[in-house]
């Protein structure tokens, strides 16, 4: 069943932001297409091998062997905006992790900012009597 | 202008000079594109840079190729190393190419001056060239009808003199369907026979490169040229191929079937006329023709949901890439979902959304079996069926397109209708089929009156040689082809 909220969780699930009115057309878009479509639903396909899903020949794998790509690491992150010392910069995924007592505060002159780490700092690792275990 | 096979058979004897060859062009299309938008753009100095290099090859005394200082345009999905790349997508936009693709690596190394990125539907979705975020291309014939889709561009840079060849992709008919509705050749490879690398994905088990072209003749020599295994796509068949150039150019003796399913009711009168006619023309110059009762193909009519919902699929998963955080412009919000939703939601078109949104369902939880399994069996029941109907023939003939070139705007917003355009093509993508579109003259009467009609030649799977060597037999059978009222006597000679 395709309704408005059929479509937003689609939507979601493909990382689409739809606009009002673009989700109430691609509704009855979507329910208008797969109205034509369900005429495959009266195929009778129970002789069809079930490896028919597969490729009729298996691809030629090529040997599990590194080789050298032509294009610089320069040259791919040049195609991006969002570039910093050799890293592509991208949003937050984590949150800072929590304090602990003796830590340095944020902001502290040696603190290294957000963009100079632009990966997750580890966890602490748990102490002996289970202390720091999360 | 001359065939691609005439202007590198002079450069090579050393009796045409390649940068004029190339000014021509790049007069062409300063003149023409301007009406038709072809182009993405042209790149004029590389172009003639490269003919330069051509002409000094051949002044050493060097070979300088089969394609030798032929001008040959890229539909823009297709990467050409320090390029702008879009996929007429504004998702894309600033984006250029860090490797060559295969087929640009093949060209090169024959001689070929590129020149210009042409106009497509977004991502290769579509059959009107109207889905390109930049500008819609119209039909040269008439500027107030579409050229076809989704490679449009190359259809119409080639209808209109402007290159003798382009090179086009075609997942559901893309090459073909354009190429009948703008009087020019178009040919899809066997799916497997040419390299995908480098290739904007969209559904990747489906699609193929191959040539646009005002000649058959310079339709095989580009496919000679581009085909062949590529350890950098897995999908490319290692078997030993033909010349399709050099392979005898007749139709005598072969085995045509003409299936009832594919000049059914919903293939506009007056281009069944035209096709009867070409079909005709081939059993005069000695094929065996024969009208194949319907039950054959019975599942043919059902290639439209089954291809639209494999490709959907495929196209679903390979667009995830396109997330704002490697290229392209980012649309920051203030967590990372909101950022992905915006910049995709934002920078890709309405059809590719649609169709995004109709894979992501077929794919999702609950749904798979019942959609996405379901077309693969169905997929599946139609290639077999024109295998077994290969058996018994040579080649397998009908119309291209269900109707002519129709006016811009006319099925916009009508994606169904939009759909129906490939009913004709999207089989032989299905069972990966070769299969090309030759122009077989003009529509006499009804909406398409005096448009260009395409007759469809599909044979079996690496038999391409066969296909393109009929295709030549029946070029020179038809004689010269209608001529673009807008562009006359320009298009070939």
């Amino acid at each position: 069943m395709v309704d408005p909220e059929a479509v937003r969780h689609v939507a979601r699930l493909a990382r689409l932001g739809l606009q009002a009115d673009e989700e109430k057309e691609l509704v009855a878009d979507l329910l208008a297409i797969l109205e034509q479509f369900a005429v495959l639903n009266a195929v009778d396909t129970q002789d069809v091998p079930s490896d028919s899903v597969q490729p009729a020949t298996a691809p030629e794998v090529s040997a599990d062997e590194p080789e050298s790509f032509d294009a610089a690491a320069a040259d791919l992150l040049a195609l991006t905006r969002h570039e910093r010392g050799g890293f592509y910069l991208v949003p937050r995924i984590l949150r800072d992790p929590p304090q602990h007592p003796g830590a340095e505060p944020p902001g502290a002159p040696d603190a290294p900012s957000p963009e100079q780490h632009p990966l997750p700092t580890s966890d602490p690792l748990p102490s002996e009597d289970g202390a720091g275990k999360r | 202008m001359m065939s691609a096979a005439t202007i590198a058979g002079r450069v090579r004897a050393g009796e045409l000079d390649p940068v004029s060859v190339t000014r021509g062009a790049l007069k062409r299309l300063e003149e023409r594109d301007p009406n038709i938008h072809a182009y993405l753009d042209a790149d004029a100095d590389a172009a003639l840079e490269r003919a330069e290099q051509v002409a000094e090859d051949a002044a050493r005394g060097d070979d300088p190729g089969r394609l030798a200082g032929v001008p040959i345009s890229l539909k823009d999905n297709i990467a050409v190393k320090g390029r702008a790349l879009t996929a007429g997508s504004r998702i894309l936009q600033d984006y250029h190419a860090p490797y060559h693709s295969t087929v640009v690596r093949r060209l090169l190394a024959e001689g070929a001056v590129l020149l210009g990125r042409t106009n497509l539907d977004e991502f290769a979705m579509g059959s009107s060239t109207e889905n390109s975020a930049y500008a819609a291309t119209t039909n040269p014939w008439d500027e107030r009808r579409v050229p076809g889709g989704s490679s449009g561009g190359s259809a119409a840079a080639v209808a209109a003199g402007i290159v003798p060849v382009a090179l086009g992709s075609d997942t559901g008919g893309s090459i073909r369907q354009p190429a009948a509705l703008c009087g020019v050749t178009g040919f899809k490879p066997t799916y497997g026979s040419v390299s995908r690398h480098g290739l904007v994905a969209f559904g990747s088990s489906l699609e193929q490169i191959g040539p646009l072209a005002a000649h058959a003749e310079d339709a095989a020599l580009v496919y000679d040229v581009i085909a062949g295994h590529d350890p950098l796509d897995p999908t490319t068949t290692p078997a030993e191929r033909p010349s399709a150039y050099k392979t005898s150019a007749s139709v005598e003796g072969l085995r045509v079937a003409v299936p009832e399913e594919l000049l059914d009711e919903t293939v506009e009168p007056r281009v069944l006329e035209r096709v009867a006619a070409a079909i005709d023309l081939l059993g005069d110059a000695g094929a065996i023709t024969k009208v194949v009762p319907k039950g054959r193909l019975a599942h043919v009519r059902l290639a439209v949901p089954a291809y639209y919902l494999i490709s959907a699929c495929e196209a679903s998963s390979n667009l995830a890439r396109y997330d704002g955080m490697r290229f392209g412009p980012r649309l920051e919000q203030d967590d990372l979902l909101g950022t992905y939703q915006r910049t995709r939601g934002s920078l890709f078109g309405t059809e590719v959304k649609r169709r995004i949104l109709l894979g992501t369902f077929a794919l999702s939880a609950g749904h798979h079996d019942a959609w996405y399994r379901k077309a693969l069996e169905v997929r599946r029941l139609i290639a077999d069926e024109f295998r077994a109907l290969l058996q018994e023939f040579d080649l397998i003939a009908g119309p291209t397109s269900p109707s002519g070139a129709f006016p811009l705007g006319e099925k916009e917003d009508e994606p169904w209708a939009m759909y129906q355009c490939d009913a004709l093509t999207a089989p032989a993508c299905l069972a990966g089929l070769p299969s090309i579109s030759l122009p077989c003259g003009l529509a006499k009467k009804g909406p398409y009156k005096g448009f260009p009609v395409g007759l469809q030649l599909m044979g079996r799977a690496h038999e391409d040689h066969r296909v393109l060597a009929a295709a030549r037999a029946f070029e020179a059978l038809r004689g010269e082809p209608e001529r673009c009222a807008l562009y006359g006597n320009e298009v070939a000679s």
